[in-house]
């Protein structure tokens, strides 16, 4: 769940998107994931170059699913893949696609059941609760929910909830 | 947005790469497929604030103890297709959907607190879904 300042040209449109203000201008969005607009293209160099470092002293990282079943760990695996955009920023695989139809929603492997996704934007209001003043913010919100079988760390085949905040 | 993100609320990346997922009561979510709805709801969840979604994703987030409540609801749109996707590994059956949401969140080592406006107010950005689905070991590779 993401907040932004929101801007004071800011506003909905008639068909729901939100209008963002740019040095350039409002723009309407609504059809990128928020994670992709909330880079600058310096920020994506930052991050990305921050990121070799880190992973050039990390000699222990290990892909999921290749450490042996832990017993007595019923946690769930992530799924293999990510996006690329995330892989791009970062240099390093995010197990995690958009909520969108069509893309796998899950972040859990070997999974079996139902499920729901979705990114959803809006404003609200902020409170400081010291002195009581208030500010408006858009936010952004990718919720997700799976409810099924899975394969756990431990090998066995368990029953259970998660949610993706 | 952008450059303006004052606030990430999210449960973090695990340790093993699990993306901001967590174990939660399987009685605060409802899903129906037969009827197209879904909802997912719980109240004062501990949710650390990473503050933006660079410092959440960099290899050592700092972040503030923060706490989330929220009320999602899905309304499907479409009815079951069937997806299988050989290169990422799923399959399923799925009901395009819309969703909303309200939520608030307290985060009072900052003095900060925040509700969003009603959730009828709130739209989904391209297409939300709910379905049934098979990854990893359940994935049917013939």
């Amino acid at each position: 769940m993401t907040l932004s300042q929101l801007q004071p040209r800011d506003g909905p449109w008639p068909d729901g998107r939100m209008i963002v203000s740019t040095p350039g201008g409002p723009r309407a969005v609504g059809h990128a994931h928020f994670w992709e607009r909330a880079f600058s293209r310096r920020q994506f160099v930052r991050a990305a170059a921050g990121t070799t470092a880190a992973i050039a002293g990390a000699s222990l990282w290990m892909p999921a699913g290749v450490s042996a079943a832990r017993p007595g760990d019923a946690s769930p695996n992530p799924i293999p893949g990510g996006d690329p955009t995330l892989e791009q920023a970062f240099g390093k695989l995010f197990h995690v696609y958009f909520p969108y139809f069509g893309q796998e929603v899950a972040t859990i492997t070997d999974f079996n059941g139902k499920l729901a996704a979705a990114e959803m934007q809006g404003a609200g209001t902020g409170t400081n609760t010291m002195t009581g003043a208030t500010t408006r913010y858009t936010y952004d919100a990718d919720m997700r929910v799976m409810d099924g079988v899975y394969v756990a760390k431990d090998g066995h085949t368990h029953r259970g909830a998660f949610g993706f905040v | 947005m952008g450059q303006g993100q004052v606030h990430d609320f999210n449960p973090g990346v695990g340790t093993d790469g699990l993306f901001w997922t967590l174990p939660i009561p399987r009685n605060s979510i409802a899903i129906d497929l037969d009827t197209g709805t879904a909802a997912f709801k719980m109240t004062d969840l501990a949710m650390p604030d990473f503050h933006d979604i660079v410092n959440s994703l960099s290899p050592n987030p700092t972040s503030t103890p923060g706490m989330v409540s929220f009320d999602v609801h899905w309304h499907a749109n479409s009815g079951l297709m069937a997806l299988r996707d050989t290169s990422v590994g799923f399959t399923g059956e799925y009901r395009k959907s819309t969703a909303n949401i309200w939520w608030s969140a307290q985060e009072p080592a900052q003095n900060f607190a925040f509700e969003s406006d009603p959730a009828a107010t709130s739209t989904t950005v391209n297409t939300a879904v709910m379905g049934h689905e098979r990854n990893g070991h359940f994935f049917p590779h013939h």
